[in-house]
């Protein structure tokens, strides 16, 4: 155990410090909770579009189990009723992260947090490409709204956030109004000076990127930014690495899916979406642009969280002998059916345990590459549909397929190989305990704490 | 009346906590307020509770809470174990304690 306790201060000093670092830093902050404050919008267009399908499409699997293409011989035709619920999320989802990001900035710099976001959304159009004037009348291009724009819309949102909030402090550009304005006006007031600045400062720029790259702003900074990250997510490499990570940092106790969560949006975000597009303009997911995305880790390994630790849960009451095991097992089912398994992680413990730290690591990332494998042979279509990372085991998959059987199954494979993996380090779980008790001092030292 | 705020990472997990933590202080007659927030939206209330503990998952987030708290009542976070077991009344005894102090 001295080797454990080394390295496991060893890994405080370097780790801790790095997360810490990570999850306080105001920007990767306000980049990491516009994605989650935007979730619930997208998630909720996602889900209308698989409903849509499930039930309306004359294949959808719901629509087969219930015979409804028999009872409504023109199903199909009420599908469009609900493809324009994506409008209003997806498709403007640079919208809402720019206003998030501003906002989120000035929040944690303590300015006005509202105008910050707005000033955000302002500029985001300052920039925007122009418009098309066709036959009369004025057309705003999409194409940056959504998806494609991400990128444009971080990096707005922070600069605008870092500048509203800085200007908005300076004494000399504040607007003094009397008392007797009431605050509503005065507020608008102070804050006049530092949006005129910063707008001039983005039409200008804006001007000259236009100038100098005649494709424009948006372009340039999807081909040299979002497009490479984009296609370094883009590789069943980077999914286990990303996965290795965040499970590692569980291993000291860290939330491990909150700390990459930045990176992972910044990588998936756009393909993400680009799928539920081809789903909302296709009825199917096969042939989705972006197989490999994140949505294969939370439809083959992350049932139970992170981990996997349904495989772990199932691994105990089938051959575990430790009451305190069992216990801790039964406490975490009902949770861990949503995936979520902070009972096990600390219960056991999972964290820095020498025996179970090898499959934690080890099952997600299996599990990755046999999910993988089966959509890039086509044997299942991609995970196109998003659905809720809460949704229990092998439902995931089914649903996020747009309800493939053999995906179903699959689910089922997968977490039965979790299972299999799991069962021998329970076993060895079991012995460690009787070794323990039988000598006292070496129960002591392997109490290990937070 | 008490207010325990509970930081933790998105609200699931410390949200099962919290039901523990409520259901060991209805037993003992205790009026108390629990809630469980991510540090983000924790700013807002930070100001009107009584202690502060954290999940031990965003342990490294205590120097960012401290700072937030700037000492005016007590900051600890939960002991892994008893955070692991859902020992609501374990962790509610240590949350009276720091009050005590």
């Amino acid at each position: 155990m001295g080797f454990m306790a080394g390295f496991e201060r060893g890994m405080e000093k370097v780790l801790v410090p790095i997360a810490a670092k990570l999850n306080s830093q105001r920007h990767v902050v306000a980049i990491r909770d516009a994605f989650i404050l935007a979730f619930p919008i997208t998630m909720a267009g996602s889900l209308v579009l698989l409903l849509n399908f499930a039930i309306l499409a004359p294949d959808g699997f719901l629509a087969k189990i219930l015979f409804l293409h028999k009872l409504f011989p023109n199903l199909a035709d009420y599908q469009q009723v609900f493809t324009p619920v994506l409008n209003g999320s997806t498709n403007i989802l640079s919208m809402f992260i720019v206003f998030l990001i501003a906002r989120n900035i000035a929040i944690a710099l303590k300015a006005d947090e509202l105008l910050s976001g707005i000033t955000g959304l302002s500029t985001f159009f300052i920039i925007y490409p122009q418009y098309l004037n066709v036959e009369g009348a004025n057309y705003l291009s999409t194409q940056w709204v959504g998806a494609q724009g991400l990128f444009v819309a971080i990096i707005v949102g922070l600069l605008v956030g870092e500048l509203f909030s800085r200007l908005s402090k300076s004494e000399k550009l504040q607007v003094k109004m009397p008392p007797s304005v009431p605050p509503a006006v005065a507020r608008t007031f102070k804050v006049l000076f530092p949006i005129i600045i910063i707008t001039l400062i983005f039409a200008i720029g804006n001007a000259i990127i236009n100038a100098l790259y005649e494709d424009g702003l948006h372009q340039f900074i999807y081909t040299v930014l979002q497009t490479p990250l984009k296609n370094i997510g883009d590789s069943v490499i980077s999914l286990v690495i990303l996965a290795v990570v965040s499970n590692l940092l569980w291993i000291f106790g860290i939330h491990g899916p909150n700390t990459i969560a930045a990176i992972r949006e910044g990588m998936f975000a756009e393909a993400g979406i680009e799928n539920l597009n081809f789903v909302a303009a296709n009825g199917t997911a096969w042939g989705a642009p972006y197989p490999t995305t994140w949505a294969i880790n939370d439809a083959f390994a992350n049932y139970g969280g992170s981990g996997m630790t349904l495989g772990l849960l199932i691994a105990i009451f089938l051959v575990s002998k430790r009451k305190d095991y069992r216990d801790i097992g039964k406490l975490s089912i009902a949770p861990g059916l949503f995936n979520i398994n902070e009972p096990i992680i600390f219960g056991l413990p999972v964290v820095l345990n020498p025996i179970l730290i090898i499959p934690f690591i080890l099952v997600p990332a299996i599990n990755i590459i046999i999910g993988w494998t089966a959509i890039h042979f086509e044997w299942i279509p991609p995970i196109a549909y998003s659905v809720p990372w809460t949704t229990p085991g092998p439902i995931l998959a089914f649903l996020g397929t747009g309800g493939n059987w053999w995906a179903l199954i699959l689910g089922f494979v997968c977490l039965a190989v979790s299972t299999l993996i799991y069962m021998p380090f329970v076993m060895a779980a079991n012995k460690a305990a009787a070794i323990e008790s039988d000598n006292i001092t070496t129960t002591k030292s392997s109490e290990l704490n937070a | 009346m008490k207010k325990i705020l509970l930081v933790c990472a998105a609200g699931m997990s410390t949200s099962l906590l919290v039901n523990k933590m409520k259901d060991a202080a209805n037993k003992r007659g205790e009026e108390i307020d629990i809630f469980a927030l991510p540090i983000s939206e924790s700013s807002s209330v930070i100001d009107e509770v009584d202690v502060v503990l954290l999940g031990p998952q965003v342990r490294f987030q205590k120097a960012q809470v401290d700072s937030m708290v700037k000492g005016r009542v007590p900051v600890e976070v939960i002991e892994m174990r008893a955070y692991g077991t859902m020992d609501g009344e374990k962790v509610l005894n240590r949350a009276f304690e720091l009050i005590g102090e």
